[in-house]
């Protein structure tokens, strides 16, 4: 579990989490809405907007900054962009300002409403946010998408899948990395997630590669030989 | 040279299509929300249109190298549909706010009702209070007098005209739309609309200035490539190449880059298809590999 107010303290030196409803209401004429601490729809459009705000720019991070984080837990690469860090820390505060059992309807509206750049964002953030096992659905989807971009958002370089995913779900999306040309080091867990099963699933993708004389990846080894 | 289709349906279009366009030097394409040939009965399909307008769209256009943005609105036509339109209107302050959103439109005339004028109106305002600039459809029957009014309108309201862009332009409508600030554009048909002999005539008229050119495509008889077979007749007709590239490419970026979103930056870049998408894919450091299924080739370049 990762504590959310140091995150939040840290990502919030490099880009302000807008609080909504309450750092931004001169910025709207619903500004009776906006008394609430909490108002979705708000909360919404600024998520949609944060590109604007928050800028595109590549983020740069110090290497106190990455101690920082590090100490925190989070050891894997969080945020490419300014916007993606941006996003992220909106969710975390939106997940302790937003009513908890609201909050996880929110992410999915957010989620379903988003851009790809958006929906990178959300898929960033599923492992920081509190009971994260709530949001495998959202998950799921993700690597159902024929974007790869969102695929590789939430199949790579995020601690999510292996500490979330059921066996079946994880062995398709390991194999589904495997046809897109993903490299499988990228994905966290695997070792400790490789089954017998997706063993045999490897195998049998290699084998149907090698029937219809197409090359293999050569990852099938990682998990060929576990 | 390279091209900017401004108002092109891709939804409507195939893969064959976008690899035609990219080949005859499309690098960049608005697509405007639009009526989809039968009514929408529900809020839920405008609002699933919208998202693969900015998702699912402007991925498959990534994949032959061609930017693709939009725009946002309740079309005119559906305007009087009051069992779907005041659910639209509802969902634009949200959709506005994306990225690839570079303007509020189509919006405008179709027959002229007093439901059109509402929305017409509540969506002007809207662009103003989200920044946006407009793309005004005119109406296939009445459009000198659909066009007069759209103009009316915009002036009446104090929206700036030259964030206006006045749409399917004829030998008619232009020098009304010329006499105010607004831009002018104009949709290139095989039957119908412009065709490219008179856009020749009207830029010889009329020079280049606020003069914008599109195909319109959509799932009617109508050739996503109209922009660069128009480009071609305006060189055969002895238009420079200088006047040809405003015409093309300068014009609509300078209108809707008004929305301060008009990326274009992704456009310069070499194509890596494993960042296809934004150059956000999650990639750092490590070498990328290329997917079998991406139809064009790694290090592709644009230019």
């Amino acid at each position: 579990m990762i504590d959310s107010e140091s995150l939040l303290d840290l990502l919030n030196t490099h880009v302000h989490a807008p609080m909504p409803g309450v750092l931004h209401s001169h910025d709207h004429a619903e500004s009776r809405a906006l008394q609430e601490m909490w108002n979705e729809k708000i909360f919404r459009e600024s998520f949609a907007g944060a590109s604007r705000r928050f800028g595109r720019a590549p983020l740069y991070l110090s290497d106190h900054d990455l101690l920082e984080l590090n100490r925190l837990g989070i050891t894997w690469t969080l945020a490419v962009t300014r916007d993606e860090l941006g996003r992220i820390a909106m969710l975390i505060a939106a997940a302790s300002k937003a009513p908890p059992t609201m909050f996880p309807s929110v992410l999915q509206r957010c989620y379903d409403e988003g851009d790809t750049r958006e929906r990178h964002s959300i898929l960033r953030a599923l492992p920081l946010l509190p009971s994260a096992e709530r949001f495998t659905t959202l998950a799921f989807e993700a690597c159902r998408s024929h974007l790869q971009p969102l695929f590789e958002a939430i199949t790579c370089d995020n601690p999510y899948p292996s500490r979330y995913f059921p066996d079946r779900s994880m062995n398709h999306m390991v194999l589904k990395a495997l046809s897109l040309g993903i490299a499988l080091q990228r994905i966290i867990g695997l070792e400790q997630r490789t089954t017998p099963e997706l063993t045999r699933m490897a195998a049998d993708y290699a084998s149907e590669r090698r029937a219809a004389g197409r090359s293999i990846p050569t990852d099938v080894r990682l998990l060929l030989h576990p | 040279m390279r091209y900017f289709d401004p108002h092109i349906h891709m939804t409507s279009r195939t893969t064959d299509d976008y690899g035609a366009m990219r080949q005859a030097g499309i690098e960049a394409l608005i697509e405007p929300s639009f009526w989809l040939g039968q009514p929408r009965t529900h809020v839920g399909t405008f609002e699933d249109y919208f998202r693969s307008l900015i998702g699912w769209e402007p991925f498959r256009a990534g994949q032959f190298g061609i930017r693709h943005f939009c725009t946002l609105s309740l079309n005119p036509k559906e305007a009087n549909n009051s069992a779907v339109a005041s659910g639209v209107f509802e969902l634009l302050s949200i959709y506005l706010q994306k990225d690839a959103v570079v303007a509020v439109g189509e919006i405008g005339y179709d027959e002229m009702t007093a439901d059109e004028d509402r929305y017409f109106e509540l969506q002007l305002e809207l662009a103003q209070r989200l920044d946006l600039p407009v793309l005004v459809h005119t109406p296939h029957r009445d459009k000198k007098r659909g066009t007069e009014r759209s103009l009316a309108l915009i002036r009446a309201m104090g929206f700036p005209e030259e964030r206006a862009l006045i749409d399917h332009n004829t030998e008619e409508t232009l020098p009304l739309v010329l006499d105010t600030g607004c831009w002018a554009g104009h949709s290139i048909y095989p039957n119908t609309k412009m065709d490219e002999s008179r856009m020749v005539a009207l830029v010889k008229r009329f020079g280049t200035d606020r003069m914008i050119i599109n195909s319109a495509a959509d799932w009617g008889v109508s050739d996503p490539l109209k922009v660069p077979k128009t480009a071609q007749a305006m060189r055969a007709n002895g238009i420079n190449e200088q006047d040809i590239e405003t015409i093309v490419w300068h014009n609509p970026v300078t209108f809707f880059s008004q929305s301060g979103k008009l990326d274009l930056c992704t456009v310069e870049q070499t194509i890596d298809h494993t960042r296809l998408w934004e150059g956000n894919s999650v990639l750092r450091g490590q070498t990328p590999t290329p997917t079998s299924a991406s139809p064009v080739g790694e290090g592709k370049s644009l230019k």
